[in-house]
């Protein structure tokens, strides 16, 4: 439907023809096209004056801590640092030996990197106090209220508040936390430089399994770091990266097993895959999350050891195995597409029934659902902000906290906090749906005309 | 007794055999475990006769607002009424704004196209209940104050209380007789309708089916609604002072903050689902059609709805049908923003009763229902539009 040139004309009068085909072209054309600029320009303008003149940036800049790793205990940070330096290693290798070129994404890292480490440096919060009058009539009366009110002020070192807040608090002080900060950006540099140099082998099938295995043992190496912290203090954001990553991890091989289970050849197999596939999916995961919360004696002697674990454990089982029953209708969906004939010649080679999913079915099905099992996992990652319903403190609890908690110190600052929250989500969501589409032209599925 | 074993699982056939029995009987005792533990705190449903203690008055309908003298069974029914009426209208509202965003994805305008990216792309990829959250918490907290009469004045206001809309409202006993005899008159009127078309491509005289149908319809609404005398009349809202000073609405119907939040929520969020959906399908149907239908002289907008659409429907269906019953499911969400749907009432009784399992199977049943019902008639609606 679409024939309008995406690409842009290189010359002023060029440019004008182009306008003219694509946005004057018909009567009707020229008014979507003034009403679309015209609504895209308030917003643009709204969004800009929000942004730079009315939003009162303070109360995020001082909360930025809160936000990504809430009460953890400052001690026991470094757990929390080295998975960082884990995940941001293994993104940067891979990305190195699968992607093309290097050079915009190290000038990437340098600018983000440049931005980061400068933004924050000569930053002070400090709070001013104003005296307030107010005139409040209600009930025919008219009072007059005399008070302090407290405003949060980032005094700044060079770098505007609004950029300070919206580069979402990883722009830091000079201190240990910017050092760390440092490293990062050059464990990303570094990492794809590695991963470059090991591209040379990357179609060996050793370095495939090699950085495949690294990326399943992540997860359990991050988790099991997590040991020596009372669960209580995990928080914010990194409550949601952790209940994301354990509901990934068990839940693609909870789907993978309950998948095979529904085309096993033995029919109670089949039947109890598909049961358990259909109850799970009846339910909302609020209402599976509410269960696992409020269940206490009711499930006799089973109920009572599953109630008797930390909440945080139940929700990620909770995620595992409802995460796993939409999985596996996913990879089901990869398993049909797979030629029978290719079942029918791994028979005939010999292979045992083993053999042939490990080696040639399963491989091409997953390969066929990578984008729709990472679309699975995106609504994974979004079905985290729901803790913010059972009473555990996550990204989006942990704003209510701040505004509930700060209401003195910038009254009506809640729309500066949802906005971060809110690209906190975003920001994941929107990469690992880049990620998605990577995959699909990738591999090269879902391909028309 | 080895030799016996290992026999027993190299045949395939007895090896079948262990493996099912095996399997069924893990399986069997797990469910009858649940069912037992269900059922045995059961026979155990006296507790849905008690009453439900707290008022949750924030229906769209005043009949589904919960009163704290009401039975317990009664509230879950009513919870379930208000997700109902949450996600009909949710539904509704999503599908038209899905399809207008889709539609503007495929303009031959490429500012539009990029609107529209920036739509879809925003609430695509944010979570529902920090949507709900930001509306509830947020947006809908900072509105003016009841006092200060927003709106537009003597027919719809809103504040921070809510919204204040213009509703029907009856004036005798027999007034729940007239709703049925529109459903009779809408019965009636497409019978009338279809009987008409398929005349007229029998005989290929002009029948009118639309226009008899409609009439039809609109004169059984009037004679049921005179020969019942008047039992409804519109109700306009407005803001009143009582004698201590406090203001309040009167008249009209009060849409809470909760329903709000959550009926915006919903539509946004799933608005933006729709609109790939109505994007893809459309994109699917072979542009040979749209060639051959402007060579036939169609113009653009008679393109677009007789030979695009109809056969982006067949594809858009299947997909809409999940996505229908995503949001159904998702209206529970609503229950963090203190809307009195199903899971809010029933974590009432659950903390009041402690009920759990019964009140949670009474969850799970209603959703079967409503989703096999959504699956039902997008099924039906299938079979209409696919090709016979």
């Amino acid at each position: 439907m679409t024939t309008f040139t995406t690409i842009q004309p290189a010359s002023v009068a060029q440019r004008i023809v182009w306008a003219k085909a694509n946005l004057f072209n018909t009567r009707g054309n020229a008014a979507l096209t003034v009403v679309s600029v015209g609504s895209a320009a308030l917003l643009l303008f709204l969004a800009v004056r929000y942004v730079l003149f009315q939003a009162n940036w303070g109360l995020v800049a001082i909360n930025q801590r809160l936000f990504f790793i809430g009460s953890y205990p400052q001690d026991e940070t470094f757990r929390i640092w080295i998975a960082v330096f884990l995940v941001v290693g293994l993104i940067a290798v891979t990305y190195g030996i699968w992607a093309g070129k290097l050079r915009p994404y190290l000038i990437a890292i340098g600018v983000v990197a440049a931005i980061v480490l400068t933004l924050g440096l000569g930053t002070e919060f400090r709070i001013e106090e104003h005296e307030f009058t107010d005139v409040i009539e209600s009930a025919g009366q008219t009072q007059t209220v005399t008070g302090i009110d407290s405003v949060l002020v980032v005094d700044r070192g060079w770098a505007p508040s609004w950029l300070y807040a919206v580069s979402l608090g990883l722009a830091v002080p000079f201190g240990s936390t910017w050092v760390l900060m440092a490293c990062v950006f050059a464990t990303l540099a570094g990492g794809a430089w590695v991963g470059k140099q090991l591209s040379r082998w990357r179609s060996n099938p050793i370095v495939l399994q090699g950085i495949g295995a690294l990326w399943v043992l992540l997860i359990p190496a991050i988790v099991l770091m997590q040991f020596g912290v009372s669960s209580n203090s995990w928080e914010s954001a990194f409550l949601d990266v952790l209940v994301f990553a354990v509901g990934v991890f068990f839940s693609f091989f909870i789907g993978l097993a309950l998948a095979m289970g529904r085309i096993s050849p033995y029919w109670a197999i089949r039947v109890s895959s598909v049961g358990y596939i259909e109850v799970v999916r009846a339910a909302p995961l609020l209402v599976w999350l509410l269960f696992a919360t409020f269940l206490k004696d009711e499930l006799g002697p089973v109920g009572e050891a599953f109630s008797s674990i930390d909440l945080v454990y139940r929700v990620m089982f909770v995620f595992a195995f409802f995460g796993g029953a939409y999985i596996a209708e996913v990879i089901r969906g990869g398993l049909q597409s797979v030629p029978r004939g290719q079942r029918e010649a791994s028979q005939s080679l010999g292979l045992s029934s083993i053999q042939m999913y490990a080696l040639i079915v399963l491989p091409q099905a997953i390969r066929a659902v990578i984008p729709a099992i990472i679309g699975r996992f995106i609504a994974l990652w979004k079905d985290t902000a729901l803790l913010a319903a059972i009473s555990l403190v996550n990204t989006l609890e942990k704003s209510k906290k701040i505004l509930s908690g700060q209401t003195d110190i910038a009254d009506g600052a809640f729309f500066e906090i949802y906005i971060v929250v809110a690209l906190i989500y975003w920001v994941v969501s929107y990469l690992l749906s880049k990620l998605g589409s990577a995959a699909e032209s990738r591999l090269g599925v879902g391909e028309r005309r | 007794m080895k030799e016996y074993l290992s026999d027993l699982w190299n045949h395939s056939n007895s090896r079948a055999r262990v493996v099912n029995i095996v399997v069924g009987l893990a399986a069997a005792i797990i469910a009858i475990y649940l069912v037992y533990s269900i059922f045995s705190n059961l026979f155990d449903f006296r507790f849905i006769t008690g009453p439900y203690g707290s008022p949750d008055r924030s229906s769209i309908f005043v009949a589904l607002e919960v009163e704290a003298s009401d039975p317990r069974w009664l509230g879950m029914l009513k919870g379930a009424g208000n997700t109902i009426s949450v996600v009909v209208f949710a539904i509704a509202l999503s599908s038209f704004l899905g399809l207008l965003v889709g539609v503007a994805r495929l303009a031959n305008n490429p500012i539009l196209t990029r609107l529209g990216k920036f739509y879809v792309e925003t609430f695509r990829n944010l979570p529902l209940l920090l949507i709900m959250f930001f509306f509830a918490f947020g947006v809908f907290r900072s509105l003016p104050q009841i006092q200060s009469e927003s709106g537009i004045s003597g027919f719809l206001y809103i504040s921070n209380r809510g919204l204040a809309i213009p509703w029907l409202e009856p004036t005798n006993d027999l007034w729940w007789i007239w709703p049925l005899a529109l459903i009779v008159a809408a019965v009636v009127a497409m019978w009338v309708r279809r009987v008409r078309e398929q005349q007229e491509e029998l005989t290929g005289r002009v029948m009118r089916g639309n226009t008899w149908g409609l009439s039809i319809f609109v004169g059984l609404a009037v004679v049921s609604y005179l020969a019942l005398l008047l039992p409804m009349r519109i109700t306009l809202p407005e803001v009143v002072q009582s004698e201590a000073g406090f203001f309040s609405y009167a008249g009209g119907n009060q849409l809470g903050l909760g329903y709000i939040s959550a009926l915006v929520s919903l539509t946004l969020y799933f608005s933006a689902f729709i609109a790939e959906i109505v994007r893809g399908s459309i994109q699917a149907v072979p542009h040979g059609q749209v060639e051959a239908s402007a060579s036939l002289g169609f113009t653009v907008y008679q393109r677009f709805t007789l030979i695009v659409l109809p056969q982006a429907l067949r594809i858009m269906i299947p997909a809409l049908n999940n996505e229908y019953q995503n949001a159904n499911k998702d209206s529970t969400l609503a229950h963090a923003i203190a809307y009195g749907e199903i899971v809010l009432i029933s974590n009432r009784i659950v903390n009041n009763a402690g009920n759990l399992l019964q009140t949670y199977l009474f969850i799970f049943v209603v959703f079967i229902i409503t989703n096999l019902i959504i699956s039902m008639i997008m099924n039906t609606i299938n079979k209409n539009v696919q090709l016979k």
